[in-house]
């Protein structure tokens, strides 16, 4: 596709209308900044790929400053031999007509929308959608090279790119028919896989076949287990069919055996009656000859111990006489310690108590005179000190003395009286007359004393002086306080001449007097009522009633030792008290000579009760064993009724004992071979018996297993498993072989899949291959040999160039950015190139130059003329032409050539 | 003279794994047929009905085909009926014959799981060989005893296992000249499916087929015996489905027509169980596709089972459209070409070497046949 004309109105800095035409080959679009170069590119781009509808901001800046008119654009342009013309105005009644020319004339052949999609349909890119995009401007996105956009995409060019890229393969093939196969390829693809991860699609008939499967498969092997579980119970049931079978036929011939062992167990039988019937009558002519035999024991034994008892009997008697003979003797000798101390000691002892008692009185007198002495002293000091005292206190009771409180009183009413006067007197008026009348007479009214020889009157109140013949006085007074004291004063004379008047005394000495005289008496009272006191306690109850019993006491024992020889009564202190002790000992001795044969009696007592005891307890002994004889005897008698005499019992005895051996022996007889004839047999028919039963429990066991196994296999039955199997089975088989058909669908289309891509991709790189080799080569040419190849990845993206100064391949950001947008500006022309084989199509590049320095951009003219010349459409702005003056082709400058005149 | 109704191998409850989701309706279409055998030996005044074994698929089948089985069983009453167990139902423990749904049977309906004569009056006498294994090498006839010199009556054995005549005859081998030998006027047999005689020995075959590759089964046979003569049969055909599988290449429609020909001479479509093998070779004949498609149609519309596969048979014409274009697609055959040879394919193919063959010549088929639409 290459542009002849590119009209613009209203845009931008394009007010008016401005057509420009480009040449097919070289143009370079020249102006100063802001001339509206890239203006230009700009209503290219959205002419052909900006929805006409658009409202967009980017597209409400396109109109011109402060205008609200809709911005228009028109372009005629050339894509495959056909010459097609579009018109759009955005925003303000907005229109899209798309133009074909036929026949010299412009066919409209879509409007709106429709002209829209015939535009991109004709340009291989996106939707009309946003021009600003140029991912969205199919094989624009690589041939035009715009002023703010990436140099190149971060990831690959669209989409639109590569299939034009790949459809110069086509191209070369010449088959557009494999876009056909290609696409039933990859629906077929797409029926089973992600496009994304190439994995099955979980919503695929493959993917549901699958789970499908797996779940039957789950259900057969879990009916399957059942089946085998039914399997199992039947191979059990077969086991326990045989093992009955096999019981069956043992317990056939136990019972076969069983009949031939019933003739012996008859046999056997027979002879065990015989053998039981004589046992019997053994037995009975032993317990018979037992009997007898204990019977005679039974006599033998009674006689034993009649005679056992007769012995104990004799013993009995002879220690009951015995102990009746020691008891005698103690009798005697208790008697004898009786009589000894009764008779003897107790005589003694009283003698010498009677003599003891009459010292013990003489004694005892003499004491008693003692203590009447010294009563009699304490009495006559007591009564002394108690007449002292009741003078002092008759005299203190006839004293007229005041008392320590009333002295106190006095003593106080003194001082303050004394104290009040001098304080009357210190302020009191004086008044003394001195008058040269001689003995006038002065009333005084209220009388008024001279208070001093200085005949001065102390004034302590209102005081009228009368004087004879002279006039009268009037004193007002010493003050209130002057009376006052004046008052209490008197007061206090008065108390105290009250006190001087009731004891009879005049002054306070001999009132003072009085009171001391009263103190003394009153102290020698106390100290005499001490003395009395203490005199009474150290006589401790000694009194006069004492005094009177000691005498009775004296005169009461006197008469006593009246008895008593002259000699004795007039022995007295330490003979007297030698004697007496004397005698106590004696008696002491003679008393305890008494206890022992007291004791001694007490002994001798207790052992004849002792010996006593024991005759009588003998005694009872004989009772006892006279009784067990007669009652043995008796019985031996009752029991020797049946037989007679013991001899003929014994007879008896004897007789029965031969009967007994002579069962005994045909007992033995008869069991000679009792084990050979009866208890083996009996033996082996038992066994026999057992072995049948338990062959009887074991096959009702068996058979109880078998009914069980045959209801387990039943209840399976009617569970429907085989035919829920079949159908299960029926139905996996359906399933899996349908997946096997899907399966083999699938892996078939995805390695057509996997081949195309394979190859697609071969071709790619081989797409690549003539990118590379021309952009090396004129990177080569561009830097002299600086950079000498241009590596590519898959995408078509440079990755790196090659340095010959290093072996390794360098990456495109160590490169100067001039050179990085050298290499693209390349880049897109070597793809222009290869992309305009067929038709010539046109590139673009705003400005891309400016960091070219002049050589490089000398060597790049000629690069741009070849391309110009043999394959592409190439539009160049610029604000410098200079370094394009050698290329031939068409300068526009802008705005000026496009101005309509 | 005795006339009898000789049949076996019933099958009752079998799986029909193959019949795909038609299997349960297979076995419900054996009672039918069942039925129909009731019909005929009443229709043919038989004096009794031979079932020689394998009434039941199996000892494990359900409860319900057991009941049912022995409901259509007591309806040939009052025809006595003999049954030997055979190796699907052997007289095991535990087997379908101790279960309580079968001991409903009549007392027309006789078990013969004894090895032991059975008079039945009337001269005849029979000679049961009831299985009571599923596998043996042991011939099952062994114990019939001969004919005695003074012995007049008809003798009639029956027994379940593989003549020794026929291929793969291993379990239960029976002798070929068991008849004659042991002096027997008849010997009915089962186990193969298919209507099979030699002389005196008669295969009945089983009443309904069990799958597509029977010559000749669901049939009963109708025997007739006189003293010292051979015996009459005549085979009665009873089946309710027609079991038949074709295996076709189709290159053109005459192919298609020849199949849908043969298929009508099954007869009523609705009682096929088909199974057809479509080897397509695909040609410039447009309609040969769309004639398959529509008998494909029809077919599974109509049949009663349809087991359709096909594969494309790619044929490639110099001068046809089958040709890819040089390209990709060209590439692309010529690798899947060179893997199904053997070869390894040229870069970037080569990495697909390995791949299995089936896949390989369905890529192959899948590739020409877009193609081939394309041409179109």
């Amino acid at each position: 596709m290459i542009i002849e004309t590119l009209s613009l109105k209203n845009w931008r800095g394009y007010r008016e209308l401005h057509s420009f035409s480009f040449d097919k080959g070289f143009n370079l679009v020249v102006g100063r900044n802001e001339a509206g170069k890239s203006t230009l590119f700009e209503a290219l781009t959205r002419v052909m790929f900006d929805r006409y509808s658009s409202k967009a901001e980017e597209i409400r800046k396109i109109q011109p400053l402060n205008s609200s008119l809709g911005p228009e654009v028109e372009l005629i342009f050339f894509d495959h031999e056909h010459r097609y013309k579009i018109k759009k105005r955005f925003l303000q009644q907005p229109i899209c007509e798309f133009y074909t020319e036929r026949n010299g004339q412009w066919d409209r052949d879509h409007e709106g929308d429709k002209a829209d999609l015939a535009i991109q349909k004709i340009l291989n890119g996106s939707s009309p959608t946003r021009a600003a995009q140029p991912e969205n401007r199919g094989l624009a996105q690589a041939l035009w090279y715009l002023q703010k956009e990436e140099s190149l995409p971060k990831r690959m060019w669209a989409e639109g790119i590569k299939q034009n890229l790949s459809g110069i393969i086509e191209f070369i093939a010449s088959r557009p028919e494999e876009e056909v196969i290609e696409k039933e390829i990859n629906d077929l693809y797409e029926t089973y896989f992600t496009s994304q991860s190439g994995k099955i699609k979980s919503n695929s008939e493959l993917a549901d076949i699958q789970k499908e499967i797996l779940k039957l498969k789950d259900a057969r092997d879990s009916l399957h287990e059942k089946a085998s579980n039914v399997e199992a119970l039947r191979s059990e049931l077969e086991a326990f069919f045989e093992q009955e079978k096999d019981k069956q036929q043992h317990l056939k011939i136990a019972k076969d055996e069983l009949i031939q062992l019933q003739t012996g167990l008859e046999k056997a039988n027979r002879i065990e009656e015989q053998r039981r019937l004589k046992d019997s009558e053994v037995t009975q002519a032993e317990q018979k000859s037992k009997s007898l035999i204990l019977d005679l024991d039974i006599i033998d034994r009674r006689t034993s111990k009649i005679n056992a008892l007769n012995q104990e009997l004799n013993e009995a008697k002879e220690i009951s006489e015995t102990h009746e003979a020691n008891a005698r003797i103690e009798e005697l000798t208790e008697n004898k310690h009786h009589q000894k101390w009764k008779n003897e000691f107790e005589p003694m002892l009283k003698e010498i108590e009677e003599e003891l008692s009459l010292y013990h009185t003489l004694e005892n007198i003499a004491q008693l005179k003692k203590e009447k002495e010294i009563i009699q002293d304490y009495l006559s000091r007591i009564s002394l000190v108690e007449k002292e005292y009741l003078e002092l206190k008759n005299d203190h009771a006839e004293l007229i003395a005041p008392s320590r409180k009333e002295w106190a009183e006095f003593d106080e009413t003194w001082n303050n009286l004394q104290i009040s006067e001098a304080e009357a007197r210190a302020s009191a008026i004086r008044v003394k007359f001195d008058l040269e009348l001689q003995d006038s007479s002065i009333a005084v009214n209220p009388n008024a004393n001279h208070v001093n020889q200085g005949r001065e009157f102390l004034i302590l109140a209102p005081t009228t002086f009368t004087i004879e013949n002279v006039g009268s006085i009037h004193i007002r007074g010493g003050g209130k306080s002057l009376e006052e004291l004046d008052s209490q004063s008197q007061t206090m004379r008065k108390q105290i001449d009250d006190t001087f008047l009731r004891f009879n005394t005049d002054d306070r000495q001999s009132l003072s007097d009085l009171y001391q005289k009263r103190i003394d008496l009153e102290r020698d009272i106390k100290e005499r009522k001490k003395t009395l006191d203490k005199l009474i306690v150290e006589a401790d109850g000694k009194n006069s009633d004492e005094l009177t019993r000691l005498n009775c006491e004296i005169s009461e024992q006197s008469p006593i030792i009246q008895s008593m020889p002259d000699v004795w009564r007039h022995i007295a202190g330490k003979e007297l008290r030698e004697k007496i002790v004397r005698l106590e000992i004696n008696k002491k001795r003679l008393i305890q000579d008494i206890k022992t044969e007291q004791q001694n009696e007490t002994k001798t007592r207790e052992k004849r009760l002792t010996s006593i005891q024991n005759s009588a307890d003998s005694r009872s002994i004989v009772v006892r064993i006279n009784s067990q004889i007669g009652s043995l005897e008796s019985e031996n008698t009752e029991l020797l009724k049946k037989y007679g005499t013991r001899a003929d019992l014994e007879s008896q005895v004897n007789k029965e004992k031969e009967i007994f051996e002579n069962l005994k022996a045909d007992l033995k007889n008869i069991t000679s071979n009792y084990e050979k004839d009866v208890e083996a047999p009996r033996k082996f028919y038992k066994d026999k018996e057992l072995m049948i039963s338990a062959l009887q429990d074991q096959i009702r066991k068996i058979d109880s297993d078998i009914i069980d196994r045959r209801a387990r296999i039943e209840e399976s039955a009617a569970q429907g498993l085989y035919s829920q199997t079949s159908d299960l089975e029926a139905l996996l088989d359906v399933k899996q072989r349908r997946f096997q058909s899907l399966k083999l669908e699938a892996d078939s289309i995805k390695l057509l899949h996997d081949m195309f891509i394979a190859l697609r991709k071969d071709q790619s790189n081989a797409i690549a291959g003539p990118v590379s080799d021309m952009v090396s080569k004129w990177l080569s040419e561009l830097t002299d040999d600086t950079y000498a190849g241009l590596e590519l990845n898959e995408e078509l993206l440079p990755i790196a160039v090659q340095n010959k100064r290093f072996e390794s391949a360098l990456p495109l950001d160590c490169l100067s950015y001039g050179t990085y947008e050298q290499i693209v500006v390349l880049l897109r022309l070597a793809l222009g190139v290869i992309i305009s084989r067929d038709e010539r199509n046109l590139v673009v590049i705003d400005d891309r130059l400016v960091n070219a320095d002049p050589l490089r951009m000398k060597r790049l003219s000629l690069i741009l003329q070849e391309v110009a010349t043999k394959s592409c459409q190439i539009i160049v702005a610029t604000c410098n032409d200079t370094p394009y003056i050698g290329i031939h082709g068409r300068v526009i400058s802008v705005p000026a050539d496009g101005k309509i005149s | 003279m005795v006339r009898f109704l000789h049949t076996s191998d019933w099958q009752m409850g079998m799986r029909a794994v193959h019949a795909g989701n038609k299997s349960k309706e297979i076995r419900i279409k054996r009672y039918d047929t069942a039925l129909k055998v009731i019909s005929i030996a009443k229709k043919k005044s038989v004096d009794f009905i031979i079932i020689a074994g394998d009434v039941f698929e199996h000892n494990d089948v359900d409860d319900i085909v057991v009941k049912k089985t022995v409901d259509i069983l007591n309806q040939f009453a009052p025809i006595p009926v003999f049954i030997i167990p055979g190796n699907h139902d052997p007289a095991l423990p535990g087997a379908i014959w101790d279960r309580s749904s079968w001991q409903r049977i009549g007392s027309h309906i006789i078990l013969l799981h004894e090895e032991r004569e059975y008079a039945l009056g009337d001269g005849i006498t029979l000679y049961p060989c009831p299985i009571k294994q599923k596998r043996s090498g042991i011939d099952p006839t062994i114990w019939i005893p001969k004919r005695g010199s003074e012995d007049h009556s008809i003798r009639i054995g029956i027994a379940h296992g593989s003549l020794d005549t026929l291929p793969d005859s291993v379990n239960f081998p029976i002798s070929k000249q068991c008849a004659e030998e042991k002096g027997l006027d008849y010997l009915a047999l089962g186990d193969w499916h298919s209507y099979s005689q030699h002389g005196n020995t008669l295969y009945s075959g089983s009443f309904e087929p069990t799958s597509y590759n029977e010559s000749d089964s669901g049939n009963v046979v109708i025997v007739e015996i006189s003293y010292g003569m051979s015996p009459k049969i005549e085979k009665i055909r009873c089946r309710t489905l027609n079991w038949a599988e074709f295996s076709i290449d189709v290159k053109d429609i005459t192919d298609i027509e020849k199949l849908d020909k043969s298929i009508q001479n099954l007869g009523p479509l609705a009682s096929s169980v088909l199974r057809i093998q479509i080897r397509l070779h695909l040609s410039q004949d447009n309609n040969l596709i769309t004639r398959l498609e529509l008998l494909r149609t029809e077919l599974e519309e109509g049949a009663f089972h349809l087991e359709w596969g096909q594969v494309e048979e790619i044929s490639i014409d110099e001068n046809t459209d089958m040709r890819l274009p040089e390209g990709i697609l060209h590439d692309m055959d010529e690798s899947l070409q060179n893997i199904l040879q053997g070869k390894i394919p040229q870069p970037p193919c080569h990495v697909f070497a390995g791949q299995d063959r089936l896949v390989v010549q369905k890529a192959r088929n899948l590739l020409l046949t877009f193609q081939s639409r394309r041409g179109k």
